[in-house]
């Protein structure tokens, strides 16, 4: 089914994965670019007035045990998916090779997914 | 005038959409992975449907090419988007260039198949790939989720207006035979 296209599709096809790859890679940082413009204008409209260790003293000060508790539940939350990631990752190459090697046994031209033995994408297909 | 408690809390707001930020990144890779799984998992009872039909049916090109395509969605998951879909769509509307339909020419192929049975079980593996990456594709996009409330909504209050006014019109009729027949008198008479 992978056959080659032709001349102008892959040009348009190369257009449209450079541009998702853009879009997939700049998303996060430009809303992070937003957040940090938004934050800046707060501190430039207090500068003057006090130092920014006053405010980074107020600021660890606010960390009362309800934020706290948000903050430790949200990290926590993702240190938790993280490592049940890597827990996986680590039971995709305990096991399928396993799977491969009876699958090979039966179809001998068996094609693969050509992902790494981790699961993840190969750094070529990277966006 | 802004006091320094406000600065503070100021900040608080954007630590926390930061982190909401990194959290979107990681449930992000999560979708990918689990679209992976579940094509992977699909993948493994095409294998298994294959085995059941005999070795030589691992060299059926139909077998072979949809298996090609269910490695290919597994490997590029991750570039299973909305926006480039919407893109692709976009570009090939403005600049159209022909393309190789391989969809088409795997139906081909599969039509060639002799047996029944075969062609609809291969169909079907075909169209539980197309259901996942759509489900992949409308869970992953904020604008496909607003699409599909306001449509869903829209189609159970046309459903609920249509229940209410059938059961109406049912009262009416059961309630009022005389008047309707009066006003079918009426109508009939012009």
């Amino acid at each position: 089914m992978a056959e080659p296209a032709n001349e102008p599709t892959s040009f348009w096809f190369k257009i449209i994965d450079s541009v998702a790859s853009l879009l997939y890679r700049l998303g996060p940082w430009f809303f992070i670019f937003l957040i940090a413009r938004e934050a800046a204008k707060v501190l430039i409209a207090y500068s003057g007035k006090q130092t920014l260790a006053h405010v980074a003293f107020q600021f660890i000060a606010d960390f009362k045990i309800d934020k706290l508790l948000c903050y430790g539940v949200g990290i926590g939350g993702a240190a938790y998916g993280y490592k049940q990631k890597r827990l996986k990752e680590k039971t995709i190459v305990r096991l399928a090779p396993e799977g491969q090697e009876r699958e090979r046994r039966i179809d001998p031209d068996r094609t693969s997914s050509r992902l790494t033995p981790r699961g993840r994408t190969r750094r070529e297909d990277e966006p | 005038m802004m006091d320094l408690a406000a600065v503070s809390h100021n900040l608080h707001i954007t630590l926390v959409l930061i982190l909401s930020i990194c959290g979107f990144l990681l449930w992000r890779d999560y979708r990918i992975d689990a679209l992976r799984e579940r094509l992977f998992a699909l993948r493994g009872e095409l294998f298994a449907y294959a085995e059941s039909q005999g070795r030589d049916f691992f060299r059926e090109p139909a077998y072979r090419q949809l298996r090609e395509t269910m490695n290919g969605m597994i490997r590029f998951s991750h570039k299973l988007t909305f926006s480039r879909l919407v893109l692709s769509i976009l570009i090939f509307k403005f600049f159209p260039v022909p393309t190789d339909d391989i969809v088409t020419a795997w139906l081909k192929v599969v039509s060639k198949l002799k047996s029944e049975e075969i062609r609809e079980q291969l169909l079907n593996f075909h169209w539980r790939i197309f259901i996942l990456v759509a489900r992949h594709l409308v869970n992953g996009s904020l604008i496909l989720w607003l699409v599909v409330i306001v449509v869903g909504a829209s189609l159970v209050i046309r459903g609920v207006y249509r229940r209410i006014f059938d059961v109406i019109s049912e009262r009416l009729v059961l309630r009022h035979p005389k008047g309707l027949c009066l006003l079918e008198n009426q109508a009939s008479r012009y």
